[in-house]
């Protein structure tokens, strides 16, 4: 499984983690919008803003995979800790990238909101007597 | 992994099998994921006073398995290698340093060079031929056509297209350019497809 969330258990057919793996990459974009992380802090943001818990083992392949794909270029850093950090900054093409899925995000989004709208407002359907 | 175990064996240990399961990445990516990995179980130690060996094995059940680490990496290079850009200089400088390998990737070089300069001429020509009108444009002096700026003291040939380049050039000139890019990120896709099957 990618991801953990240990506030909801997952659904029977893991529809719930396969809907946060999707998004993963746009939230990894998001949390270096503002300025560069390194990776626990990216794990925190992301727990922080959104309450989005991420497992450690995937967070680091993507990032590998977003610095090869050039969205994002890593740096050591010495933090006084006494280890190294490595910061990840988007490019520019990692800021263009990230826009764009933010785009499509709200998108589809606002359509899956109407979609379930009726689901979630109503509760009720032509079956029901009353 | 029992928590009893000294913590730093047990992070070398750990990072043993990931190099292993890392199999044949090239090393300085290797030596780059080893050491993120690394620094990301001292970071967890770092904001711990105390139970280190806790610490090393909360964290390493949290990346999983070494196996399962490296393949999560295998998985997501796949993925990076699929997405070829469509911006035009890195496109030729992916199929450029493609054709240093290969009869392939010289021919995938000639088809991108090709598909640009005509999208490219086209496109100029359109541009141009409202002010050079008797210069520009296609050109048959058999056998060969020829596109582009002709001397004025060439008689041979005979202009094709006439006013009709500007449309056409205007048409024909993008479609060029992006199915050479289509065509071109294709070939690429399919070649990184290729490489990755051999790790």
């Amino acid at each position: 499984m990618y991801m953990a969330n240990k506030s909801q258990p997952p659904a029977p057919d893991n529809w719930d983690a396969q809907l946060r793996k999707g998004c993963l990459e746009l939230a990894i974009l998001a949390s270096l919008w503002a300025e560069p992380l390194y990776g626990l802090a990216i794990l925190r943001a992301l727990l922080g803003r959104g309450g989005m818990e991420v497992a450690e083992g995937t967070l680091y392949p993507i990032l590998n995979r977003l610095r090869i794909d050039g969205l994002v270029t890593s740096e050591w850093r010495d933090a006084g800790t006494g280890h190294p950090r490595k910061y990840y900054t988007l490019t520019g093409p990692g800021r263009a990238k990230a826009r764009e899925m933010a785009a499509a995000w709200s998108a589809f989004s606002a359509q899956m909101d109407e979609i379930v709208s009726a689901v979630r407002t109503k509760g009720k359907h032509h079956g029901d007597t009353n | 992994m029992a928590t009893q175990t000294d913590p730093r064996s047990q992070i070398e240990r750990y990072l043993l099998r990931l190099r292993a399961a890392l199999g044949r990445l090239p090393d300085d990516e290797k030596a780059e994921i080893l050491s993120d990995i690394r620094n990301h179980i001292e970071e967890r130690l770092s904001d711990a006073a105390e139970g280190q060996a806790e610490i090393v094995t909360e964290t390493i059940a949290a990346l999983g398995s070494p196996e399962s680490l490296a393949e999560s990496y295998h998985r997501e290079r796949l993925m990076a290698r699929a997405s070829v850009s469509a911006a035009p200089t890195a496109l030729l400088h992916a199929t450029f340093q493609w054709a240093l390998t290969g009869l392939r990737g010289f021919l995938a070089f000639l088809v991108l060079l090709l598909g640009y300069s005509l999208g490219l001429g086209f496109l100029v020509c359109a541009l141009l031929k409202p002010f050079l009108w008797n210069h520009v444009g296609l050109w048959l002096d058999p056998p060969a056509f020829s596109l582009g700026y002709i001397s004025p003291d060439w008689h041979g040939a005979r202009e094709l297209l006439g006013w009709w380049i500007i449309p056409i050039g205007y048409t024909v000139g993008p479609l060029f350019l992006i199915w050479t890019t289509r065509l071109v990120q294709c070939l690429l896709r399919r070649r990184s497809a290729h490489s990755m099957e051999a790790l």
